[in-house]
């Protein structure tokens, strides 16, 4: 993929924004997402490829920092990204009713894409607080699927087309030098211009620095330690997380009694007691316990009892209530399976120095761009959430209402977002010229600095961690 | 070392160019103010000497451009990088945000140009070293204060080994703690034998430099000793802004002062 520097540069801030207003979204308590701003914005300037990997880096880059579901809708997010860049292209951005009108088809490809991800993958939930919407939909009877993509089209069309909105009017307000110095920024056409209330007022004045402090981990869930599990090579740990799903997709999770009945399957559980093993020895296990307790556990639970309320024969009832046992038992081992993926990603993440481990994947072949755009949104995101807090404040400070009721608070999202956004294209030429000052354009073979860490048993392990793969994969052919 | 003819350069679809007809030459070692209010062209000249046009900068440009031998806009990544160094006002846009210490943060840009190990270190070692950096080795760039990231920004740029370096304000965001000290290491490089051409609209900062390029709405209007021409006090020091309300009373002669020597020479005359 040949993207050039401008674009390289604006992918980490976009990520940032994604983050970001996701979390002022969440802040004003609202059924909306905006995590795809950012994703929007490299779309519209720099064509579907790059909109692509920027909502594909961002739900990975996600995981790093909170919570490890989002890997499972990186292709969504990439689609959303694809599709958003050639509507931008084909002009869409040019009026508030066109740009619209691509918020709601993104919307509604969104909508039906993760659907799929969310019934089959989570049992039609997430852990979020859209589980309730489906819930609510599984109780008039829909099943997995259609709840799916019932909740999606709840939410979905409306996030997207807000965020088509906020993005058009930024881009129209935009100079025109700046941009036509993006790759598509020609392309984007004549623009009409329209103002959201507020979108592009309001930025930070001189002295304000004050921040409201928003959702968001500042360090990621890496936890700097010295333990065996850190100084063991970060591919070792890569195979580890390949095993576990392996097992994960192979091994049973439930099994049948002679008497017909059934039961939870002992190896997932046995597994992942056996990786909560590793990480006490090697110093992190308290910390893998606790994230995947507030990570992992309420997915889990959710997932046994929206199915076990809503999906499903009732094997009991208690009044209004009825619970359906087979169902909960299909649904717990799914999220048995889910839990060990997850916790072993959890576990990767606790003990690996995320530029080692790019540093270790780029060695084996990452393009160093990639490895950049990664560690670069990682690292961003806490500098992006500090400014979101501070731009909270300042509009506060001045007397903004911070809106009443659903509108009132939706209202009140738009001057959050826009200095946001307007921020990150106004500075993204600098950043592009000082990272080609320092050699990012060059065509050499790249050095380090310092090796990724590796111990003796590294290796063995591999090996043995490869031959568990293919074994488990073998029986998926037995 | 450079060498600039009637260089022009506008920006795509600008009505109007934004360097126009400018020439001058410096030779090694030499420290130079380039003066001029904002949107005076600064930034566009330093942009085009670092050879960002047009691979990253859009627009046209004509005239002649040699900056240690070659033309910037034609040379690769590599070649460019090792010439000329940039530096912007924003520390915190300027750092890779990759790099978990200082030390890494210096030797990224080496990494690119694949630099060996051993080499690699020594250069890094080096550059600490010479900015006063070492007891900041270790520490993470994202703690450090506006100050020290500036001077960690220019450490890395120093790494690469460039004879230009082209600085573009770069201590609008410091304090004054701060702006001192970049510009001390900035007036050592020029006496190591370094070109440094320091951008700034401020005439108190350029006082420090003996020569100054003058930029005006895109053309140059001055180049040679520190000093503004009387047609472009718009440009103003407190020492100007005195010069000035004493021209009112026929009292003043001679180019605009910058500093108190200057001053006290003009009301003399």
């Amino acid at each position: 993929m040949r993207l050039d520097t401008r674009t390289w540069a604006l992918i980490p801030l976009a990520v940032a924004i994604n983050v970001a207003a996701g979390s002022i979204a969440s802040y004003f308590r609202l059924p909306l997402y905006l995590d795809s701003l950012g994703t929007i914005l490299v779309a519209s300037l720099a064509g579907p490829a790059a909109g692509a990997l920027t909502g594909a880096v961002s739900n990975t880059v996600i995981p790093a920092l909170s919570n490890p579901v989002w890997l499972a809708f990186v292709p969504v997010a990439a689609v959303v990204g694809a599709l958003a860049g050639w509507l931008a292209r084909r002009g869409f951005l040019g009026s508030p009713l066109t740009a619209a009108m691509a918020g709601l088809l993104v919307g509604v490809v969104a909508a039906t894409l993760s659907a799929p991800v969310s019934a089959w993958l989570f049992g039609g939930t997430t852990g979020g607080g859209t589980d309730m919407v489906v819930a609510v939909f599984r109780a008039m009877g829909m099943n997995r699927l259609e709840a799916s993509i019932a909740q999606g089209l709840v939410t979905d069309p409306l996030d997207k087309m807000l965020s088509f909105l906020m993005i058009q009017s930024i881009l129209a307000a935009l100079p025109h030098r700046l941009r036509t110095a993006f790759p598509q920024g020609d392309l984007l056409g004549r623009m009409r211009s329209f103002s959201l209330p507020g979108l592009r007022g309001g930025g930070l004045q001189h002295g304000e620095r004050r921040a409201v402090v928003l959702a968001g981990s500042p360090t990621g869930l890496y936890r700097a330690a010295d333990g065996i599990l850190h100084r063991t090579a970060p591919l070792t740990k890569i195979l580890l997380v390949a095993a576990c799903a392996a097992a994960a997709v192979t091994l049973p999770a439930v099994v049948a009694m002679p008497d017909g009945s059934r039961l939870p399957a002992p190896a997932l559980p046995l597994l992942a007691t056996a990786l909560l093993g590793v990480a006490l020895i090697g110093g992190v296990g308290l910390e893998l316990g606790r994230t995947t307790a507030t990570l992992v556990l309420p997915l889990v639970l959710s997932m046994v009892a929206v199915n076990g309320l809503f999906g499903g024969a009732a094997s009991t009832a208690w009044g209004p209530f009825r619970w359906s046992t087979p169902a909960a038992l299909e649904a717990l081992g799914l999220g048995l399976r889910v839990f060990l993926i997850l916790e072993s990603v959890v576990l990767l993440l606790l003990t690996t120095r995320p530029d080692l481990l790019m540093g270790d994947l780029e060695r084996r072949g990452l393009p160093h761009r990639l490895a950049y755009v990664l560690l670069a949104s990682l690292n961003l995101v806490p500098t992006m959430l500090r400014r979101a807090g501070e731009i909270l404040e300042a509009q506060t400070s001045r007397g903004m209402p911070l809106g009443q009721g659903l509108s009132g608070r939706a209202r009140a999202l738009v001057p959050m977002s826009g200095p946001l956004l307007l921020g990150a294209v106004s500075e993204v030429e600098e950043r592009a010229l000082a990272l080609e000052a320092r050699g990012f354009g060059a065509e050499n073979q790249r050095t380090w600095w310092s090796d990724p860490p590796r111990t003796g048993w590294d290796p063995a392990l591999q090996l043995l961690l490869v031959l568990t793969i293919l074994m488990l994969g073998g029986r998926l052919f037995l | 070392m450079i060498s600039v003819e009637k260089l022009y350069f506008a920006y795509p679809g600008a009505s109007e160019a934004t360097l126009r007809d400018v020439s001058f030459r410096v030779d090694a070692g030499e420290a130079i103010a380039l003066v001029g209010a904002a949107g005076a062209g600064k930034s566009s000249l330093l942009r085009v000497l670092a050879g960002f046009v047009p691979s990253l900068v859009r627009g046209e440009r004509r005239g002649r451009l040699h900056l240690d031998g070659m033309d910037p806009g034609t040379a690769r990544p590599a070649d460019r990088v090792r010439r000329a160094g940039l530096l912007f006002s924003d520390p915190s846009s300027q750092l890779s945000g990759i790099c978990p210490s200082v030390r890494e943060e210096v030797a990224w840009g080496l990494g690119n140009l694949g630099v060996p190990r051993q080499e690699m270190k020594a250069r890094v070692n080096g550059v600490l070293a010479r900015l006063g950096l070492e007891a900041l080795a270790e520490r993470s760039p994202f703690t450090l204060s506006g100050g020290q990231q500036q001077r960690v920004a220019l450490a890395a740029v120093l790494a690469l080994a460039p004879r230009v370096l082209l600085l573009d304000e770069p201590v609008a965001m410091l304090d004054p703690q701060g702006r001192h000290e970049v510009l001390q290491a900035a007036l050592d490089l020029a006496r190591e034998g370094h070109v440094v051409l320091w951008a700034t609209p401020h005439l108190e900062e350029a006082a420090s430099f003996s020569r100054w390029l003058v930029l005006h709405q895109g053309t140059l209007v001055h180049d040679g000793p520190a000093a503004i021409p009387p047609s472009h006090g718009a440009l103003e020091a407190p020492w100007t802004r005195l010069a000035r309300k004493a021209d009112g009373f026929g009292l003043w002669r001679g180019p605009w002062p910058v500093r108190e020597d200057q001053a006290v020479e003009g009301l003399r005359r």
